[in-house]
């Protein structure tokens, strides 16, 4: 009798202490094919509100900086779909006032004639507007800085369509008739809305389930036009002539998902 | 005795279940390659990004030796078929007759950099949950020399763009970017390079401004110039001389100096050997 004994109690030990192990397989389940594990910041089914600040990268001739507001949802983890709102603090750059300070006389000297010339492009500033956006997010990594704080990340492109409100303020086109110089801060000046379109893509950095840091660069395309063969004497002459025109932004900002 | 072994072998159990919430495991996976100690050749594709009064794209190529798994010496070499003035200089030279100072829009035509390189952080990708990728990111930075050259026409002049030489300038180039392994020989590149180079512009095509001046007024027939500096560099008929050297004794007329940063965008394909 006493060896059957031992021999189911050491069988029961045994089992009672392999049971910590079988319990931890049920509760994360089946090993994953190597190298292929789950991501740890899900964003499927929810919302996500967003603030970005940035500045414009091309525009020689403006001075562009604001933010954007984006609401958008994620139906699954790679596309999500929203409002991006927009809003800049814009003027025009000292390249453009160094420009306005030794522009050609409006007038020929030696006949009293008024000369004629071509409007500067690029020169539109992007002050607000709204657009509908798609984001999608193929790419999803970790990194490990210090070998001890593990960073994910999700690279995304970006595209969309709306309208914003342009001013154009000419760099070299006075608004007032004459043929002197042009007086400081006398230039032609609009404000329209036109359709713009963007494309863009950046990087977001997750600090957890909620939160969220992003990088990103976007660029607005939209009709722009500019006047060619203008009196220079003369505000409103000259023909308009269409381009797409470009501005280019870079913003860092962050990201809470509900 | 037999209650003691059964206290001993579930103790542990015990305790791991207790503790299992704060323990923290590290798992050590063995990388399946190493670059360490191998070569790898890249082909670059590069544009810069930050055109104000230039515009330069072009091709690059870099050798590298990986000394350890995160330390390699490089030695870059790039030729920017593309290298002019950017359309804002070109248009305030057509339209209000103002260009920027020569050392602000000194193009840069080609460079050789030697360097090193650290990619002190790895990680992995995966691409829809499907492909998983290593990812490597590095800084490099190097010295070396540029070889700079100065616009002399605008686009829409007759017979189109034409060039000076100004000689070549030592450079330093700094770079930040992402290694993607797509195996164990190919690897995608994305890089951020600035290349920094001096601009001081006294000369073009071995010509002073005085030389220039000279040009621009007798053509082929001008005399007293400097050694090394002839009036055929600037084309090869009368006109063309004297335009181009009329744009050059313009442009050398104010001297300037600057120090430039050309940004510029790298993407490219690596083989490992």
């Amino acid at each position: 009798m006493e060896r059957p004994t031992l021999i189911v109690s050491l069988f029961t030990v045994v089992c009672a202490a392999v049971t910590p192990a079988r319990a931890d397989e049920a509760v994360y389940g089946p090993a994953a094919p190597p190298g292929v594990q789950g991501k740890l910041y899900q964003v499927s089914r929810r919302w996500e509100v967003g603030v970005a600040f940035g500045a414009s990268l091309n525009t020689s001739l403006v001075d562009q900086y604001g933010g954007i507001l984006s609401i958008s949802y994620h139906p699954n983890e790679w596309i999500d779909a929203g409002l991006d709102v927009l809003a800049n603090r814009t003027g025009v750059s000292s390249l453009s006032g160094q420009i306005r300070d030794r522009l050609p006389s409006r007038t020929n000297p030696g006949t009293g004639q008024p000369n004629t010339g071509d409007e500067i492009a690029g020169a539109d500033q992007m002050r607000g507007g709204a657009l509908v956006m798609a984001r999608i997010a193929p790419i999803y990594g970790k990194l490990n800085l210090a070998a001890e704080l593990p960073v994910h990340f999700q690279v995304f492109l970006l595209g969309g369509a709306g309208a914003a409100e342009f001013k154009h303020e000419s760099v070299n086109l006075c608004a007032t008739p004459g043929d002197g110089p042009c007086a400081p801060g006398d230039y032609q000046t609009t404000t329209s809305l036109k359709p713009v379109g963007e494309v863009g893509g950046g990087l977001r950095f997750y600090l957890g389930q909620h939160f969220s840091l992003r990088t990103e660069v976007r660029a607005f395309l939209y009709p722009a036009t500019v006047l060619r063969g203008a009196d220079l004497t003369e505000p409103g002459s000259g023909t308009s002539a269409r381009y797409l025109g470009l501005i280019t932004t870079l913003g860092l900002g962050a990201s809470a998902f509900f | 005795m037999r209650l003691l072994l059964a206290v001993v072998l579930l103790a542990p159990a015990a305790l791991a279940q207790e503790d299992r919430e704060v323990q923290r495991v590290h798992v050590v996976e063995r990388r399946p390659f190493s670059e360490a100690n191998r070569a790898e050749l890249t082909l670059f594709g590069l544009g810069q990004v930050n055109p104000h009064f230039t515009v330069h794209a072009g091709v690059g190529v870099e050798l590298s030796y990986h000394l350890r798994e995160n330390l390699a010496a490089l030695v870059s070499v790039s030729y920017n078929a593309v290298a002019h003035q950017s359309a804002l200089t070109e248009e305030l030279a057509a339209k209000v007759d103002q260009q920027p100072l020569a050392a602000s829009a000194l193009l840069l035509e080609a460079d050789a950099l030697a360097g090193l390189e650290l990619m002190p952080i790895y990680g992995k990708i995966s691409l829809f949950d499907r492909t998983i990728l290593r990812l490597g990111l590095y800084v490099n930075a190097g010295l070396g020399v540029a070889k700079t050259r100065l616009q002399l026409r605008p686009s829409d002049a007759v017979g189109g763009r034409s060039f000076g030489d100004t000689g070549y300038r030592p450079e330093a180039g700094l770079g930040l970017g992402a290694r993607i392994f797509a195996g164990e020989r190919f690897t995608f590149r994305l890089e951020l390079r600035d290349r920094v180079y001096s601009a001081y512009v006294s000369k073009v095509n071995g010509c002073s401004a005085q030389d220039a001046r000279a040009i621009r007024g007798s053509g082929s027939g001008a005399t007293g110039l400097t050694p090394g500096c002839s009036p055929s560099s600037f084309g090869g008929s009368e006109e063309e001389m004297k335009s181009g050297a009329g744009s050059a004794a313009i442009q050398l007329g104010d001297p300037s100096s600057s120090v430039i940063n050309n940004i510029a965008f790298q993407g490219g394909v690596s083989w490992l050997f």
